[in-house]
């Protein structure tokens, strides 16, 4: 008897030790991304002409713009999710642009754009 | 400017302990508007500068990467115009950072008055010396540290002036004291600045660091990060983009 305890406390210890930790509220995670506009071009990302340059963040925190934010909650180490984000959670009616050569506002972000999104989970450290 | 004295600073996103061995001085705050267009007339009475076509030139020396010829200082726009053949500035905007820089641009203003741009390691040093700080005044950030994007402050969606959060009230806005350890304002958020430092050996790109008041949310105004806005998005070497700006350092010996 006592033997098939200890093998079902075994087991639930393992189970439980083994649990995934996904991000909440407040957890520190490093995570790689890209963003995309309406247009499908690549408008910044963490890949930097000598590698992969994470991002550290306090999830829902305000750290990245709403809707990446959003999406990285519930996300587990390794996970990668791909999602569309509403203007509203990004850029707005501001849109993002830079001037040109004529000094004219040249748009990289429409107002009003809805982007997409791709998280990778590399680290969560619960705070 | 504020005097770093050499020694170990950390550095990176793991916090690797480094040594800069020499001091220097660094800008305690960003160059300004009014500081640019004096640039932009003394260099024209000097001809280290030209307009042409309504745009100001720079004739970069030339180096390893990038070859000797005319590049973009910064574009006219609302804040520096010309009339009548005259620079204007927008006197609202007089003790803000000057952005829209290009790259040269902040080598002609340095290479004009025998400054230059900071080195990553030195900015970095600047901005946290030996502490393990995310930002330049610790590990905590909200609207009351930084302009950064959607940060509500009074000037939104624009720059604010340089040295705004310095624990002083502006309106109803309260503002935190956010100097980093050596004394610098605005090394997160406000202007992205430019680094003398480029990407890579092969890469002509220059790095940015400490911004910025448009786009960017609080990761991106991190110590250890850097922009990889330009090489991604920007082909033009000499792009103006709304955000940069720079400070400039000088060594205290001989440079």
């Amino acid at each position: 008897m006592i033997k098939y305890l200890a093998i079902v406390v075994v087991f639930l210890l393992t189970v439980g030790c083994t649990e995934t930790l996904t991000v909440h509220a407040g957890d520190e995670v490093m995570l790689l991304f890209e963003l995309k506009n309406g247009s499908g071009a690549r408008i910044d990302n963490s890949m930097q002409p000598q590698g992969q340059l994470p991002l550290r963040i306090i999830a829902g925190k305000g750290y990245l713009i709403k809707g990446m934010d959003k999406l990285i909650i519930g996300m587990k180490v390794s996970e990668t999710k791909t999602q569309k984000i509403m203007p509203e959670d990004a850029y707005g009616k501001s849109g993002v642009f830079y001037l040109d050569e004529n000094g004219k506002d040249k748009y990289v972000i429409s107002p009003d754009d809805t982007l997409t999104v791709k998280i990778e989970v590399l680290k969560i450290k619960r705070m | 400017m504020v005097r770093v004295p050499s020694g170990k600073y950390k550095k990176g996103l793991d916090f690797k302990t480094d040594t800069i061995p020499y001091d220097y001085w660094i800008g305690k705050y960003e160059i300004t508007n009014t500081q640019f267009v004096e640039f932009i007339n003394s260099a024209l009475k000097n001809n280290f500068i030209q307009i042409k076509n309504k745009v100001l030139y720079y004739q970069y020396p030339g180096d390893e990467l990038v070859a000797k010829a005319f590049y973009k200082v910064r574009q006219f726009d609302k804040i520096i115009y010309l009339r009548n053949d005259s620079i204007i500035l927008n006197p609202h905007f007089a003790n803000h950072p000057a952005t829209g820089v290009t790259w040269f641009g902040a080598r002609a203003f340095c290479n004009f008055y025998g400054f230059r741009l900071p080195s990553e390691p030195e900015w970095e040093k600047a901005a946290r010396g030996e502490k393990e700080f995310w930002f330049p005044w610790g590990n905590e950030i909200d609207s009351t540290y930084a302009n950064y994007f959607n940060s509500h402050d009074p000037f939104e969606p624009g720059t604010t002036p340089v040295g705004f959060y310095n624990g002083q009230k502006c309106g109803n806005f309260q503002t935190s004291k956010a100097m980093s350890v050596y004394g610098c304002y605005d090394m997160a958020g406000n202007a992205w600045e430019w680094l003398e430092d480029r990407w890579t050996a092969t890469t002509p790109y220059n790095k940015g660091k400490g911004g910025g008041f448009a786009y960017h949310t609080p990761a991106f105004l991190q110590i250890y990060y850097t922009s990889s806005f330009g090489p991604s998005v920007a082909p033009d070497l000499d792009m103006c983009h709304i955000s940069d700006g720079f400070r400039v350092v000088k060594k205290l010996t001989n440079d």
